[in-house]
């Protein structure tokens, strides 16, 4: 990894919406261009716009292999993921709420077991006859 | 995942193909790097030129070019691209290496 593909990665991540914003513009600008060659060719508006994306393949495969290049579609993928949670979670308050409930009480229930155990077994007060206290 | 394009075969060589069209020195956008290979390979080299983009953005990453937004003929925002030092020793190596390449097919053809 070089440092060029380290600081580029890093933009992707920080300035998704700008670095996202100008991969439009970029393949937007070569449509033009590309439209403008067939329209000096005396094509008409028509055919010259479906010319251009013709010859250029198909821009939604195109937009998403760059987006490959950045090598950041893992951290995009689980941050989809965390989100259709958090939607999942507003549509079943009810099912949240036990799920939450069911881990709470768990977690209470170990600690305070544990404190319990602790207390009795693993660390008793280290004297030589505690029950004279 | 990224889905295989019709250029995939000659991934590496559309790689070299950039480097060398940049090697001049000019910043060129993509559509001029585009109409430049396609002039020069007289019409040979023309497939999908979306493919060009993922292969510059990879170039970028690698180090091998550099891009900048400046103002293009149109007077439009234009991503141009430059060629690095070792983008330029990256130049070498795979003209090298192509050379020896489509020489030793070469060779083999002829006896075959």
């Amino acid at each position: 990894m070089t440092v060029s593909d380290l600081l580029l990665r890093l933009r992707a991540l920080l300035f998704r919406a700008r670095v996202e914003e100008e991969l439009e513009d970029e393949v937007e600008f070569h449509l033009a261009m590309a439209r403008r060659k067939h329209l000096d060719a005396g094509r008409s508006e028509e055919e010259a716009g479906r010319l251009a994306r013709l010859d250029f393949g198909r821009v939604g495969a195109v937009k998403e292999d760059c987006r490959g290049v950045r090598g950041i579609d893992l951290f995009e993928t689980a941050l989809q993921d965390i989100r259709y949670a958090l939607r999942s979670f507003r549509r079943s308050p009810g099912f949240v709420f036990t799920v939450a409930g069911t881990i709470a009480l768990g977690l209470g229930l170990n600690l305070a077991l544990f404190t319990l155990f602790n207390a009795y077994v693993l660390s008793p007060i280290s004297i030589r006859d505690r029950y004279s206290l | 995942m990224a889905k295989p394009s019709r250029l995939d075969l000659l991934q590496g060589t559309l790689d070299l193909l950039i480097l060398r069209t940049l090697q001049p020195g000019d910043a060129m956008h993509g559509w001029a790097i585009s109409e430049r290979i396609r002039q020069l390979s007289d019409n040979v080299l023309q497939a999908n030129q979306g493919s060009l983009y993922p292969a510059l953005h990879r170039l970028e990453h690698q180090g091998w070019i550099k891009a900048e937004w400046g103002v293009s003929e149109l007077g439009r925002r234009a991503r141009f691209y430059r060629l690095t030092a070792s983008g330029r020793k990256q130049l070498r190596q795979e003209a090298d290496n192509w050379t020896r390449v489509a020489g030793a097919i070469g060779k083999v053809l002829e006896l075959a």
